[in-house]
């Protein structure tokens, strides 16, 4: 492991940043050539992970700094297909722009090398990290189709975007659970701990579990579920960043 | 009473219910710390019992979220009866409600594991062993744990890479099972499993050299007979930099006691006797172990593996077309029946 962070890795980031941001507003403002716009900044995430992980000799899962990098990766990816398959091209915008603010924020975010102390050195963290970052990306799409929703600017494909996101967020927010539940168990002999970290986490799964059920509720689609998607990704975001920067944090590995 | 049960509104009212009382609980262990701070050190049953009388305000969003659990569990599972009774009848099994339901058995299992898990089995923490001693608990009397070598890597910059114990667990004379124990590789022994919290240097024995000189040495916490008295040192402390303070009481043979702290240097002469100087003070590993035991753990993992696993045809789902395609779609509308 290196000791500093050369400032070149810190100046891409932010260049990477401004223009996914770039490449974001333009897809939102109804490009005529979505695709090529929307895969310009894959490239990109694909050479910032690299190199993140090249200094600290694993994957980006660690950290403020690393996690939002993450975050935005994850919000790239996830957000791709279903713009795809819907020709949602311009909530894809409103997704590859978030990414590009998250690198933003990521690049002053302290990029302090995070120690791999021995809890962290198991594939499970990886399995558990990776996961829920995917779900949150999920998530996140989820509220901006539910944005949309609710603003009356959205069509059939934003209203499948919606209900597809918050199922496939879901999804992999139980495989970080369960994943989350076997470190705990192998590392601190339990795979619940009463910790404000774990209880949100509660929070989210329980929510999500509730909101997927909303669209098999007939009278209960459109405007509700925009609003659902909105408040679970609000929930989302404390959990993440409230919780840490805000309650006492219970994620600690030292 | 059934139509309450069986509705879809319910479950979403009840995790509405369950949210609310999870942010409660969160902030009642981020405001009042003090009421949570043996939560963690047993198992919930014995804690929300000594809770209920001293403090009920801490026992009761854990029991009003336990009642609301209680019910969503009986809104799922009547749910899934009815859901499969409608299939029977009707003869048609399709994929996706067959694995919904899946789900719905794997949550309900998790949540029947956790209550077991909760009120049987214990947790017994904080066992302190050098390489070569032995430490036993009270809920397995029976067993014994040797404890073999102990290895503590450091990285450069102070903080741990690698901790680890080698641990016999025995029945008298009787392997039960031995391994090396890391931070994620707990020794599991007859659904017991032993973790090593931490390995760090610790004062192991201390030695004093006699007027004739000859060296005697004792562990801490053992008394060592000496010309004129008894001495013990009874705990010890990092000074800043690297000196250790040892807090030695002093027994001498005409009766009374004397208790002060010291920072010993071999070869120092000994505040007490004429004659006595400090020896060596033997520094070793000292590993910290916790013993735990949750009978519903391999229940809840088979509960969590049919959870996600269901989960993957809901994703993956058959187009109109028949071709088999990934990524979010419409969802099929039912309502509850
Ligand atoms: C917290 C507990 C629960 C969890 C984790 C859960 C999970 C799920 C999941 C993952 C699906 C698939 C969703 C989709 O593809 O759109 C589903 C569907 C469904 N759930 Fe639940 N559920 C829970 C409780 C309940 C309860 C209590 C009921 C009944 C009132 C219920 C009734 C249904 C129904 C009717 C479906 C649709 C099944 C079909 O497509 O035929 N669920 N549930």
């Amino acid at each position: 492991m290196p000791d500093a962070i050369p400032a070149a890795y810190l100046w891409c980031l932010r260049g990477a940043g401004v223009a996914t941001l770039g490449l974001g507003l333009a897809l939102a403002l109804g490009a005529r050539r979505p695709l090529p716009l929307a895969l310009a900044p894959l490239p990109l995430a694909a050479a910032l992970v690299a190199w993140r992980t090249a200094q600290v000799g694993h994957l980006p899962l660690a950290g403020l700094h690393e996690t939002l990098l993450t975050f935005g990766v994850s919000l790239l990816l996830v957000s791709l297909w279903p713009a795809a398959r819907h020709r949602t091209w311009r909530l894809q915008g409103a997704a590859v722009s978030a990414a590009g603010v998250l690198w933003l924020l990521s690049s002053v975010a302290n990029p302090r090398l995070t120690p791999l102390v021995p809890a962290l050195q198991t594939l499970w963290f990886e399995a558990h990290v990776l996961s829920s970052f995917v779900a949150y990306a999920h998530f996140a799409v989820g509220a901006l189709a539910g944005l949309a929703v609710l603003a009356g600017t959205s069509g059939t494909g934003v209203r499948r975007v919606l209900e597809g996101a918050n199922r496939w967020g879901f999804v992999w927010f139980t495989w970080g659970m369960v994943g989350g539940g076997i470190w705990a168990y192998l590392a601190w002999g339990t795979y619940w701990l009463w910790h404000v970290k774990e209880l949100w986490s509660a929070v989210v799964w329980i929510y999500y579990a509730g909101a997927i059920h909303v669209p098999h509720l007939p009278g209960w689609r459109g405007r509700l579920q925009g609003a659902a998607s909105v408040v679970g990704f609000a929930l989302v975001l404390f959990t993440y960043l409230g919780v840490g920067l805000l309650m006492r944090n219970s994620h600690q590995w030292q | 009473m059934l139509r309450l049960f069986s509705s879809l509104r319910t479950t979403i009212g009840l995790s509405l219910a369950l949210v609310a009382l999870a942010i409660w609980g969160s902030l009642e262990i981020q405001f009042r710390p003090g009421s949570y701070a043996t939560i963690e050190d047993t198992i919930l049953l014995p804690w929300l019992r000594a809770r209920v009388g001293e403090d009920p305000r801490a026992a009761s969003w854990v029991l009003a979220m336990m009642g609301v659990s209680a019910l969503l569990c009986l809104n799922t599972a009547v749910c899934v009866v009815r859901r499969l009774a409608a299939h029977a009848r009707s003869g048609r099994w399709p994929v996706r409600a067959v694995a919904a339901h899946l789900a719905h058995l794997g949550f309900l299992v998790v949540l029947a594991a956790h209550l077991h898990g909760s009120v049987s089995g214990f947790r017994s923490d904080g066992h302190q062993a050098f390489g070569g001693q032995s430490f036993s608990v009270t809920d397995r009397p029976e067993w014994r744990f040797d404890v073999g070598e102990l290895t503590l890597e450091l990285a450069p910059q102070g903080y741990p890479t690698l901790l680890r114990a080698q641990v016999t667990a025995r029945q008298g004379e009787a392997v039960l099972a031995q391994g090396a124990v890391e931070v994620n590789r707990p020794l599991l022994v007859q659904g017991v499993a032993v973790y090593v919290k931490a390995v760090q240097p610790s004062v192991r024995g201390w030695g004093v050299l006699l007027p004739d000189g000859r060296a005697v040495t004792a562990e801490v916490g053992s008394p060592l007979p000496l010309p004129g008295g008894t001495l013990l040192v009874r705990e010890w402390t990092q000074m800043g930099g690297r000196a250790i303070a040892l807090r030695v009481e002093w027994r001498p043979a005409s009766g009374g006691s004397r208790q002060e702290w010291v920072v010993p240097s071999p070869g120092s002469p000994l505040p007490i006797g004429p004659g006595l100087r400090w020896g060596e003070i033997v520094v070793d590993s000292l590993a910290i172990f916790d013993v735990r035991c949750d009978p519903g753990a391999t229940m809840a993992l088979v509960g969590s593996a049919l959870l996600s696993l269901s989960l993957v045809p809901l994703v993956i789902r058959r187009t109109p077309g028949g071709r088999l395609a990934a990524g979010p779609g419409p969802v099929e509308v039912h309502e509850s029946p």
